[in-house]
């Protein structure tokens, strides 16, 4: 998970401490309502419905297309079919229905049916990346592309990309405007003097973002066991597990993954950048309460907590232990409940499911997690595209499906078709998210699955795009079936990773990133060596190669490789 | 004279049958996986045998079609790259073997350095690109149509060739060309093979180039369609994940499906292998007589 | 020889033949790998895709950067370690199994060796990679049977010490099938007079080996030595990408490993090409190193 969000650190990376300066003055100026909550979300959906009452009634007057007219117009289709371009990556997730494929599926037939909007793919690859660099180079674009930041930043500079602010003012429904202004400090990841360049896709929200502890169920009943408060409370559940089943107690694997989980617990914040007491910004994985977390680990190691040889395993082998029921208790991410959970009901009986506890502190406090930047690109105009206008339509239609399409009476049926077989991966490139989707998500899942099992009628139909999880949710509860114990771990059992995370966002128990947007150079190009030495360093440490004290050596390295001047930069940059 | 076994003959055949097989073991478990249910591997059970025997896998190959359109497009670049290779091939290596070829020295540094130097994806692609190649099969073919490397093996085994041969042919009045088409190239058949093969495997294995240069996906040959069923967990989390759940489940699933293809994937060139082994063993001589 | 120079020289007029042969290749070449060379300058420069290959010069940085890495050293000394013993072995190992491959009376069982070897040639490392890890691991499959015959297990993948061993022998047990081959191709072409005239000089089947099999292997020995020394930085990047883990980047990180690290997290194409660049001039250099020793050492024209 922290290399997945390191990847998305960098999808969210940009070349701009400079563009970020300058967009201060802009951030100063319209930052007068930064508020995040619900409230502002449930208006503007209203106001998106009479938007869509009001344009099914002009597109029958055959509304006029060209750009120049009323905005209130944005919602009506063209007279004459426009032509769009764009590209996309290959996902081989994606299950396409009997006579779809890339170039025709149900987003690209909505688009056609409700704007005369022609969506035609340039390429579709499946190394996204190399060929988006490779026709950027062959200046060969389509019209609207998805990109991170690194490339927002690099087309900005070649003046290849349209500056948006007047398309989405003009064009924009009250969603994406919505957006703006409530995520603004995304959004100013794009802005270039003052300008903004790309929309920010933003992210399905922070609830994600939390590790908890995972222990299997019916050895800890077995046991006897209550639910754990300290980290002795877990090491004796999992120490007992490994003498009564064999194994060992507490999963780790090479990528130290677990590590870096469980060091919350000793107020360490690794893999990002904290404000430290002095008010500077420093690195989490250098601070001092890592030592401890590392003091910890080894003893750890050295009592046989950890496997013997979990420097060499993959994650996939640590799994398989899981699997095979040599060890009961691991800390992980929400998404455990789909991987590898099925494979451990399938191979250990249903009884045997793990459940989430919360990470206990050392000092007894209040839990605190990592908060990350997140931020999964951008979508950005070719500068020579003729129609912004109808870019902006594919656009809103994307908000407006994600958020809104129940208030605007769109029918079960025509939802479940955009969202089924992973297809809005296919729309990467218009698609822009609100960062509250996955916390709404989980209140109305969650509030289906308790009206269910009390026996009250749900109707699905107010679900919307939901419905899977819901469906899935019910599966595990009628039938123990394997397919649905992933959406029931995550969020539809009482005890869930996103039961006890959205506990976490409602009390702002977490840190944030100092790094709020992109990476400065100097992480930019070291970053991910800076982390090897680190990674390379404890895990030393770990198995006893090195004394606890390398720990101050490791340090010194790293700010040699790189670290000194990284922190100078974020300090510059994001620093007060 | 008949030899008797020695003790020494049965350790060998022993010792040899032993090492011989570890090389094909992993492909046993590749077959095993490949028949087996998606639980029993991914609990670890399986080695060398397949556990709950199932053709699941095979079944789900077949019917999405994507394979075989895969398959076939490879075909068509396999054979096409390789008449190509071979063609260039021998027309370069039989003027090179000669050493009182005119400027011959320079010829040989004009190979040798771009054997060691390339100018890199992009300039490439940009060249590929603008000669209006892309989305073509010739995409994937011109680039390497001369493997530098594999033309030098040949050009050695010509030289190891009895001069006599060739001698006999200038005598009768024959040109270079003629030469080379009467005389040489049916003595090249056992090369051919051995360099032969090596544009197959290379042409049959190459995935990169397909994913950069063609734009559909649909229009992928085996191996690049290959790699996108290999993308790891992780980085399907990457791509998405909210409504890809299902997704992602079926993938942790596929192992066994994955497994499939790539035995599928690998069976051609093992097919053909025997058949061209035969001229290896026949007398490839490379280099074994002094130029 | 001085038949066949007057032979050659007979037909100099015809020389135009033999460039017109070469015309078709040259051009694909100079088409393909000469004019793509341009993009070589992107080494020096500060490469942004926007602005092609007209970005920002800046001179030698980027092979500053990269030798001021506190690790380079030690990714430059494991890439020559593990090369060369990979070279070393994959001469010694094909060369022996071909000898005892030779010296089996059954044609048929030759044959069929001979088939199996080559076959795991055609997996990718990344497929094999994956069962290597699951056997070599300290509960694997070999370790078990290490046990039994009573020997203590062995950390393959995660001592430092063991590590690029078990790199090297796992890429010569993969690809010896192919030299040993070649070097069956080479060996069955012997003059079978050779060995009938030693058995009646009395000669030992080691005898004839090391004084008849040997010496009239050496020039292929040397041919394909040669070749590969070509690609000796290439220690490796998909079987030890595959196969290591951070416990065994201090014996087992090799440039290629290395870069492709570093410049993960985006394309760094300009530090990409500094490396490319560095390794064609260290390449360059022990081509013409060995071509030379070939020929002075062994007589031996390669080229």
């Amino acid at each position: 998970m922290k290399k997945l969000r390191k990847i998305m650190k960098t999808a969210g990376a940009a070349a701009m401490s400079l563009a970020l300066v300058l967009s201060m003055s802009a951030c100063m100026v319209k930052d007068d309502n930064g508020s995040k909550d619900n409230k502002s979300k449930k208006t503007e959906a209203k106001e998106n419905k009479d938007d869509q009452g009001t344009d099914e009634g002009k597109s029958t007057e055959g509304g006029s297309d060209d750009s120049k007219e009323a905005p209130d117009d944005i919602w009506a289709p063209f007279d004459e079919t426009v032509v769009i371009t764009t590209i996309g990556s290959e996902n081989s997730g994606i299950q396409f229905e009997e006579g779809d494929d890339y170039g025709n599926n149900p987003w690209y037939r909505a688009f056609k049916d409700r704007f005369n909007v022609d969506l035609q793919n340039k390429w579709i690859s499946n190394e996204y990346s190399t060929k988006l660099n490779l026709s950027i180079a062959d200046r060969d674009l389509p019209d609207v592309f998805h990109v991170d930041a690194e490339r927002l930043a690099t087309l900005q500079k070649a003046d290849m990309i349209m500056e948006l602010d007047d398309v989405i003012e003009q064009y924009g429904s009250d969603t994406i405007k919505g957006y703006w202004k409530d995520y603004k400090d995304i959004w100013d990841t794009a802005v270039f003097d003052g300008k903004l360049y790309g929309i920010p896709q933003m992210s399905y929200g922070i609830i994600d973002q939390f590790p908890t502890i995972w222990i299997r169920q019916d050895w800890m009943e077995e046991g006897g066991f209550d639910e754990p408060k300290t980290m002795d409370d877990v090491l004796e559940i999992a120490t007992s597990f490994a003498e009564k089943h064999g194994g060992y107690a507490l999963a780790e694997d090479r990528s130290l993954q677990n590590f870096y989980r469980l060091c919350l617990s000793w107020g360490a914040h690794p893999g990002i950048w904290v404000e430290q007491e002095d008010g500077s910004i420093g690195y989490g994985s250098v601070q001092p309460e890592m030592k401890e977390a590392l003091k910890a680990y080894s003893e750890w190691y050295e009592k046989g907590i950890l496997k013997e040889d979990f420097t060499t395993m993959s994650s996939e082998q640590m799994f398989q232990d899981l699997i095979e029921g040599n060890c009961g208790v691991t800390p992980m991410e929400q998404w455990f409940g789909y991987n590898p959970m099925p494979d451990v009901i399938a191979n250990q009986g249903p009884e045997a499911i793990f459940l989430p506890y919360e990470i206990p502190m050392q000092d007894g406090s209040e839990f605190k997690g990592s908060v990350y930047f997140t931020n999964y690109g951008y979508n950005v105009i070719n500068k020579d595209c003729e129609n912004p206008e109808a870019v902006m339509k594919l656009v809103n239609f994307f908000a407006y499906m994600m958020d809104d399409a129940i208030e605007g009476g769109e029918s079960e049926e025509f939802i479940n078709s955009l969202y089924a077989n992973a297809y809005p991966n296919l729309v990467e490139s218009i698609r822009v998210i609100n960062p509250m989707t996955d916390y709404n998500q989980y209140v109305q899942v969650k509030d289906a699955v308790d009206r269910y099992i009390a026996g009250e009628e749900v109707d699905t139909s107010q679900l919307g795009k939901n419905v899977t999880k819901y469906l899935n949710c019910v599966k595990w509860i009628d039938s123990k079936d394997k397919a649905g114990i992933g959406d029931w771990l995550q969020q539809g059992n009482d005890r869930s990773a996103y039961g006890l995370a959205k506990g976490y966002v409602d009390n702002k128990q977490y840190v944030e990133d100092a790094m709020w947007g992109a990476p400065t150079e100097t992480l930019r190009s070291a970053g991910s060596t800076l982390d090897d030495i680190l990674k390379e360093g404890f895990t030393k440490i770990i198995i006893g190669d090195e004394p606890l004290d390398y720990f101050d050596t490791l340090v010194e390295q790293w700010n040699k490789a790189g670290g000194e001047t990284a922190t100078q930069e974020i300090n510059e940059t994001y620093g007060k | 004279m008949k030899p008797k076994h020695s003790a020494f003959d049965v350790f060998l055949t022993i010792f040899l049958g032993i090492v011989s097989i570890t090389c094909v073991l992993p492909f046993v478990h590749l077959l095993a996986v490949s028949f087996s249910s998606s639980a029993a591997v991914s609990a670890g059970k399986v080695t060398f045998l397949p556990i709950d025997f199932t053709t699941a896998s095979y079944e789900y190959v077949v019917s999405g079609g994507r394979f075989f359109r895969a398959m076939a497009i490879s075909v068509e670049r396999v054979i096409l790259g390789t008449l190509l290779n071979l063609v260039l091939m021998i027309l370069t290596a039989y003027p090179l073997s000669k050493d009182n070829l005119m400027g011959r020295p320079f010829f040989t540094t004009y190979y040798v350095i771009i054997m060691l130097v390339s100018g890199g994806m992009i300039p490439t692609y940009l060249l590929v690109s603008g000669l209006g190649l892309k989305d073509t099969i010739w995409a994937l073919i011109l680039p390497g149509a001369l493997p530098v490397f594999n033309m030098i093996i040949l050009m050695n085994f010509i030289r190891g060739l009895p001069y006599e041969i060739e001698e006999a042919a200038w005598i009768d009045g024959a040109s270079p060309f003629q030469t080379l088409v009467r005389v040489i190239f049916p003595l090249l058949k056992p090369a051919l093979a051995t360099v032969g093969l090596f544009s197959m495997v290379g042409h049959w294995n190459d995935w990169f180039s397909g994913s950069i240069y063609m734009s559909n996906p649909l229009n992928y040959p085996l191996q690049t369609y290959l790699q996108t069923l290999l993308v790891d967990f992780e980085h399907l989390l990457q791509s998405d994940k909210s409504g890809d759940i299902q997704a992602i489940l079926s993938k942790m699933n596929a192992r066994t499906g994955r497994a499939a293809q790539l035995f599928l994937g690998a069976l051609p060139i093992m097919l053909v292998y025997p058949f061209l082994q035969k001229y290896f063993t026949t007398g490839l001589t490379i280099g074994s007589v002094k130029g | 020889m001085a038949k066949q120079k007057s032979a050659f020289r007979k037909k100099f007029g015809l020389q135009w033949q033999y460039l017109l042969m070469l015309l078709p290749g040259m051009i694909f070449v100079f088409i393909f790998s000469y004019i793509p060379l341009y993009g070589l300058v992107i080494a020096f420069q500060d490469y942004n895709v926007g602005l092609g290959f007209h970005s920002e010069w800046v001179g030698m940085k980027n092979f500053i950067f990269l030798f001021n890495q506190p690790t380079f050293a030690r990714t430059i000394r494991n890439t020559l370690f593990i090369a060369i013993w990979k070279l070393v072995l994959g001469i010694i190992v094909p060369v022996t199994f071909a000898l005892l491959l030779n010296e089996m009376r059954s044609n048929k069982l030759k044959r069929f060796y001979q088939t199996l070897i080559y076959i795991p040639n055609f997996l990718s490392w990344v497929i094999m990679a994956g069962v290597l890890l699951d056997i070599l691991s300290t509960n694997g499959a070999v370790n078990r049977f290490l046990n039994l015959i009573g020997v203590d297990s062995v950390n393959f993948l995660g001592d430092p010490d063991v590590f690029p061993w078990t790199v090297i022998i796992s890429d010569v047990w993969k690809t010896f099938g192919y030299g040993t081959v070649i070097y069956l191709a080479a060996l069955t072409s012997i003059d079978p007079g050779l060995y009938e005239s030693a058995v009646l000089d009395g000669a030992s089947r080691a005898q004839q080996v090391f004084y008849i099999t040997i010496p009239l292997l050496l020039p292929t020995i040397i041919l394909m030595t040669v070749l590969s020394l070509g690609s000796i930085l290439n220690a490796g990047f998909d079987q030890i990408y595959n196969m290591y883990s951070p416990v065994v980047w201090e014996t087992g990180d090799i440039i290629d490993t290395y870069v492709f690290r570093l410049g993960f997290q985006q394309a760094q194409y300009s530090v990409g090409t500094a490396v490319g660049l560095f390794k064609s001039f260290v390449s360059a250099f022990l081509v013409l190193l060995s071509y030379v020793l070939a020929d002075k050492l062994a007589g031996y024209r390669i080229l």
